[in-house]
């Protein structure tokens, strides 16, 4: 059974040996005019921004957990439609209360408050 | 796939808490939410759940939704056994009561009747995170709202739940099924891959579990979030979750894995004795009323562990009605302990003292508690003791009964050092008992004294309940 992976084996040392033989040449040959903006820690010949000058909002953060709680919840949808036929009723049942529990939250959130700015 | 409504039925005593959640929630909604409202719709939740419960008792229905879960005489035994806690340790909450409490206390309780009665894999994980979720907020919902020990338990709670995970991973992928029965019989015969997986995964599911259960070596954590939660959600956590995960520990032991006996008994001996002495010794020098409690949980934990491994239909009635008395025990020390801390939280043993002379009523009642604890006849947790004690002799353990015994000796010592400051020591403060508490009291009381008394009654449930274990 390993010999079928022989070939990717093979293919894992010409790709390290192929990787290694071009930085090894660039290495050796290849000219270096080293500068302060090179070298810094992100690489890109531009100088970095300077620091923020204040914090962000952290308001977002409950927001983006609301959303992420009902984006998962509402991603179920999909499996459910597409097999929607073979299910019948009881998937349509099923789908049903899913979404009265689903919608008592969302209610809930609302009134509690959950998506007011301020 | 299609289900019956016979189906369903099975599932509803574990839904009809998380239904009366949904409720809750609703309520808290209206301009007014009155305290007895939310507490009137949760005792219904719950009463509801248990009188749909009880049918099964008598007329089982096994391997249904798929093979998802079974709700037989094991898992009646257990679903009123939660339903019983989650009332009373509501009642206990009282002054602190809000609807989003109440509510995570009734998912919370909706996730250990799922245990209850899941009987694969999948059931298992989906009823440990309902409970598990639920109980990361209560415990936050600490009177210093600090958040401390609620993120120290979601810490090392996810971390147990990765355990579990891949312990559950590693068993399907050797053995191709998820159903606790199809796994049992599967490596019965041999037909599974890679034993070695078998092994770690097993091993890797009881960790996760007696991390759950707080056993020494994973019983770090316990005091400190039993110390840092709201007293009546530590009551809750003492005796309902305990309880849960020794129910799954229990289903998982008898239907997955007997073939594996030898690997995790002498596992599961060596943490029940390390549990039991190390729990007892280090309630010893406890100063905190809660915290003693916790290393006295720990202790108990390993008494269950003993009849866990002794591995007979015996010892786990045994367990079971261990698990009932400690239940009644224990909720009732709760009750003294929120009592005797009053609205500033005090929980040092301090409060106990001369509690005789200030109020003899409650002292006495708060006594047969911890004697219960200690195991002293004629409570129930002397029958509980002897029950687990039996089943280990007869199954031949007959040293880890010498050591059980010698545990309870020193936890003798533990308990009536509390006695004593009630009865010799010099006190004030002024301790008064809310109706609420009172019915806790009562109830933990006439369970306490009631089977210790007549302990034939329970014995026949838990016999009943224990046989459903058998395929």
């Amino acid at each position: 059974m390993f010999s079928a992976y022989l070939a990717i084996l093979v293919f894992c040392l010409l790709a390290a040996a192929l990787a290694g033989t071009f930085s090894l040449v660039a290495g050796l040959f290849g000219p270096r005019r080293p500068s302060e903006r090179k070298s810094e820690a992100y690489e890109c010949g531009i100088r970095h921004p300077p620091p923020l000058p204040k914090h962000f909002p952290a308001k977002f953060y409950l927001l983006g957990m609301l959303f992420l709680l009902f984006d998962l919840e509402a991603v179920s949808f999909y499996p459910w439609a597409v097999d929607l036929h073979r299910l019948h009723g009881f998937g349509l049942l099923e789908m049903l209360s899913f979404i009265v529990v689903m919608a008592v939250g969302y209610v809930y959130v609302w009134r509690k408050g959950g998506f007011q700015w301020q | 796939m299609n289900f019956s409504a016979a189906d369903w039925s099975a599932a509803v005593p574990a839904l009809v808490p998380a239904l009366a959640a949904v409720v809750i929630l609703l309520i808290d909604l209206l301009p007014r939410v009155r305290r007895g409202y939310v507490l009137f719709v949760s005792l219904l939740g719950l009463a509801a759940a248990a009188f749909l419960a009880l049918p099964f008792w008598a007329n089982p229905l096994s391997d249904v939704l798929g093979g998802m879960i079974s709700t037989d005489g094991y898992a009646v035994f257990f679903e009123l056994l939660f339903l019983l806690v989650a009332g009373l340790s509501l009642l206990l909450s009282w002054h602190e009561l809000t609807p989003g409490y109440a509510a995570l206390t009734l998912w919370a309780t909706s996730g250990m009747a799922l245990l209850a009665s899941a009987t694969n894999l999948m059931t298992i994980f989906l009823g440990m995170e309902l409970l598990s979720l639920s109980l990361y907020v209560l415990v936050g919902f600490s009177p210093r709202r600090d958040g401390e020990a609620g993120l120290k338990y979601i810490l090392l709670g996810a971390l147990a739940t990765g355990f579990l995970l891949y312990g559950m991973a590693l068993l399907f992928g050797s053995t191709g099924t998820t159903s606790l029965a199809e796994i049992g019989f599967r490596l019965y015969h041999g037909a599974f891959v890679a034993p070695a997986l078998v092994v770690l995964g097993t091993g890797l599911i009881l960790v996760g579990m007696t991390f759950k259960l707080a056993l020494v070596p994973f019983q770090n954590w316990l005091p400190d979030v039993y110390q840092g939660a709201p007293a009546a959600v530590t009551a809750f956590m003492s005796v309902g979750t305990k309880a849960a995960a020794f129910a799954v520990l229990l289903r998982f032991a008898f239907m997955a894995v007997p073939a594996l006996a030898a690997f995790w008994v002498p596992l599961l001996t060596f943490l029940a004795v390390f549990s039991m002495f190390l729990g007892n010794i280090l309630a010893l020098k406890q100063t905190n009323a809660v915290r003693l409690l916790a290393y006295s949980g720990i202790a108990h934990a390993g008494y269950l562990m003993v009849a866990l491994v002794s591995f007979s239909v015996l010892a786990a009635s045994g367990s079971l009605f261990y698990l009932a008395a400690y239940a009644f025990t224990n909720l009732g020390a709760f009750a003294g302990v929120i009592l005797l801390a009053g609205r500033e939280g005090n929980f040092e043993l301090t409060a106990w003292d001369g509690l005789y002379r200030r109020k003899p009523l409650l002292a006495a009642v708060l006594s047969v508690f911890l004697l219960s604890l200690a195991g002293i006849p004629p409570t129930v947790g002397f029958f509980a003791k002897f029950y687990i004690l039996e089943g280990a002799v007869l199954s031949g353990k007959i040293p880890l009964a010498v050591l059980l015994v010698l545990a309870s000796g020193i936890s003798l010592y533990v308990y009536l050092r509390v006695i004593m400051r009630i009865f010799n020591g010099q006190g004030e403060g002024k301790v008064t008992v809310s109706p609420p508490v009172w019915t806790v009291l009562a109830v933990s009381l006439a369970g306490t004294i009631g089977f210790g008394l007549f302990p034939a009654q329970l014995v026949g449930i838990v016999q009943h309940s224990a046989l459903s274990l058998l395929p």
